[in-house]
């Protein structure tokens, strides 16, 4: 599908967030999880507020200016790496997000040079960023 | 299943009118029809007016301050409902979601805007006009006053008027679009919840008889409409007539001229824009696109592979860049529109008459259609389409674009696509229109700009928000002074 509007393209990048929140809330409720839960809990708050401040940018930046269509973006470049199917393990859980990160960080850095608008394009890169960071410190879970 | 209808809202609270006479409202994308809309008569007017009139002193006595802080409150309100608010908009309207989504916090910046009415709405004053004696300018509110909607942007256009009317200190009564009228609605559950006084706001749903009923009525201080020129006029006349003021948007015919130095790349995403956003249902959109010079081949090329590139759908949808047009009645217009341009010998270059939209058959769409060999004579370029239509017409030089430009009895807006200073100054100094966009598509002012045009295309003399709209709303009080 071709993310050739403003709106087309937040949504997706709110999506992408609900999946993976969706997928991280159910690997918390395994008993498994023990040892990593404080972590897994702090990354899914940085997550919600990364998908809060998606949606106010979708809702409080939408102008007629910035209605003209965007080209060559498309949601079939960053598919979803969330399994429909529970994982094993708890180690193929957080491979799974960190996959899921690494995705939604290019899509954000390729959507904040897509979008003309500079305030957006600088929220997106912000939270690309702080996802950059939490990519680091699910890498360390991983390890 | 019996489907839902409308509700009038007066005096704080939801009421059926007893009217017999009721339309349909329909969903534009499936063409089914999805509501019921009651015509209403005179006497719910009558008790709408006499709400707000009832209303209006305590109201008007309340610090200007504290009216502001029930704009927080509405502004809070929308802010929560806007994603209902959006949908509903498209649901009837059939704009797109991102369309829908720009107007309602359009709407909201206009309740953001009023909030700074201590500001706005202040008077001046001069010691000494005579020995003595001091003299003061004060604004205050003068009763009720009432808006008439239009159907292309059901949510926004009340809102371009009604938060000014209230944080004056005035009530208000609004009469949606018949064609649209679930949007408004589902915008005053919203003002429910935050508590305005009982009467300042009411709002009354139905059709030609509202309408000549707000006109005709004692009680109501002044109107404001968006809508047909022709329509605009007779508001103007009718409620000029009975003493009332009168702010009357009318219809357009714009131009968007490209001069051989644009840098036709970058602007084309902005050009389309201008003719097929809200599937070109909209006053502010371009309708005869004039190509300067030698730029008329390569712009003719660049701007029908872009037409061809155009999603056209539901608009619920994300990713959707057109939707469909309002309503069938109003599909069948633009289509003898199309028609006529052919018979009178303009080149269809894409013709959007058998667009198809799988899954939505019975919908209203229309694609993008674009004429070419249009001369400034024929209909399709001098009469208003409203519809996502584009006549293309060469002009050897500025002068001539200009000059195609002023011929149109309307005045709403005009753009210009060109790298040059020089060009851009003279354009906006001799074209007609007064909402002027250089390498813009929609010259839309923002809620602290005034919104109008001039010619055919305004009856009255203020426009539309801004900071002149308070002058609309209150009347100057002249106080002269002496103390013995």
């Amino acid at each position: 599908m071709n993310l050739s509007t403003f709106s087309a393209i937040l949504t997706f990048a709110i999506d992408t967030e609900d999946r993976s929140l969706a997928f991280l809330e159910k690997l918390l409720a395994r008993k498994d999880c023990l040892a990593v839960r404080p972590a897994l809990e702090e990354i899914v708050q940085v997550k919600k507020k990364h998908r809060r401040t998606l949606e106010t940018i979708r809702r409080e930046n939408i102008t007629e200016m910035i209605l003209e269509p965007v080209r060559n973006l498309k949601a079939e470049d960053f598919p979803s790496k969330i399994p429909k199917k529970e994982v094993k393990n708890l180690a193929d859980g957080i491979r799974t997000v960190l996959a899921a990160e690494k995705t939604a960080s290019r899509f954000l850095l390729t959507a904040s040079e897509k979008l003309k608008l500079a305030e957006v394009a600088k929220a997106l890169k912000k939270i690309q960023t702080a996802k950059e960071e939490l990519i680091g410190k699910i890498k360390k879970l991983h390890a | 299943m019996a489907l839902p209808v409308v509700k009038n809202y007066v005096n704080g609270a939801w009421e059926t009118s007893k009217s017999k006479q009721m339309g349909d409202v329909w969903c534009p994308a499936t063409g089914e029809k999805i509501a019921r809309v009651p015509y209403s008569t005179a006497a719910d007017v009558d008790r709408a007016v006499a709400a707000a009139k009832e209303a209006f002193w305590e109201w008007r006595c309340t610090p200007p301050v504290s009216r502001a802080r029930y704009l927080f409150r509405l502004k809070t309100a929308f802010e929560e409902h806007f994603e209902d608010i959006a949908r509903t908009l498209v649901l009837e309207q059939g704009k797109t979601i991102d369309e829908s989504r720009a107007e309602v916090r359009r709407m909201i910046e206009n309740v953001e805007h009023a909030t700074g009415v201590t500001t706005m709405m202040t008077g001046y004053n001069l010691e000494d006009v005579a020995k003595d004696i001091d003299s003061c300018a004060e604004r205050q509110p003068m009763g009720v006053f009432a808006c008439i909607a239009p159907f292309n942007f059901p949510a926004m256009v009340p809102w371009w008027f009604l938060p000014y009317a209230i944080v004056a200190g005035n009530t208000y009564v609004v009469k949606p679009s018949e064609v649209v009228p679930m949007t408004q609605t589902r915008i005053f559950e919203a003002i429910d919840d935050a508590g305005l006084p009982e009467g300042v706001v009411n709002m009354v749903h139905g059709s030609r008889d509202v309408v000549n009923a707000l006109l005709r009525h004692p009680d109501i201080k002044g109107i404001s409409f968006v809508g047909q020129s022709a329509t605009a006029r007779y508001i103007y006349k009718t409620a000029a007539e009975e003493g009332k003021r009168v702010q009357a948007l009318g219809g357009a015919k714009n131009s968007v001229v490209i001069m051989p130095d644009a840098k036709l790349d970058k602007a084309m995403p902005s050009i389309i824009t201008s003719f097929f956003g809200c599937a070109g249902e909209r006053c502010l959109s371009g309708s005869v696109l004039i190509a300067v010079g030698d730029v008329y081949e390569t712009l003719k090329k660049k701007f029908v592979a872009a037409c061809k590139a155009i999603r056209v759908g539901n608009g619920l949808e994300e990713g959707v860049d057109m939707g469909p047009v309002v309503s069938l009645a109003h599909k069948e217009k633009i289509l003898a529109y199309i028609d006529k341009g052919v018979a009178e010998g303009a080149k269809l270059l894409l013709d959007g008459r058998k667009v198809k939209v799988p899954g939505c058959e019975k919908g209203f769409f229309i694609g993008p259609t674009v004429f070419d060999r249009v001369t400034p004579e024929m209909t399709i370029a001098r009469e208003e389409i409203f519809g996502p239509v584009v006549s293309l017409i060469r002009a050897k030089d500025l002068d001539e674009a200009i000059a195609i430009t002023n011929r149109s009895p309307y005045g709403n807006a005009a753009c210009l696509y060109t790298a040059s200073g020089k060009a851009a100054r003279d354009f906006k100094y001799r074209v007609n229109p007064s909402m002027i966009g250089i390498n813009i598509g929609i010259a839309a002012p923002m809620a602290y700009f005034p919104f109008g045009g001039t010619q055919g295309s305004l009856f009255g003399d203020i426009k539309g928000h801004g900071r002149e709209v308070f002058q609309f709303f209150t009347d100057t009080k002249v106080v002269i002074t002496r103390w013995f």
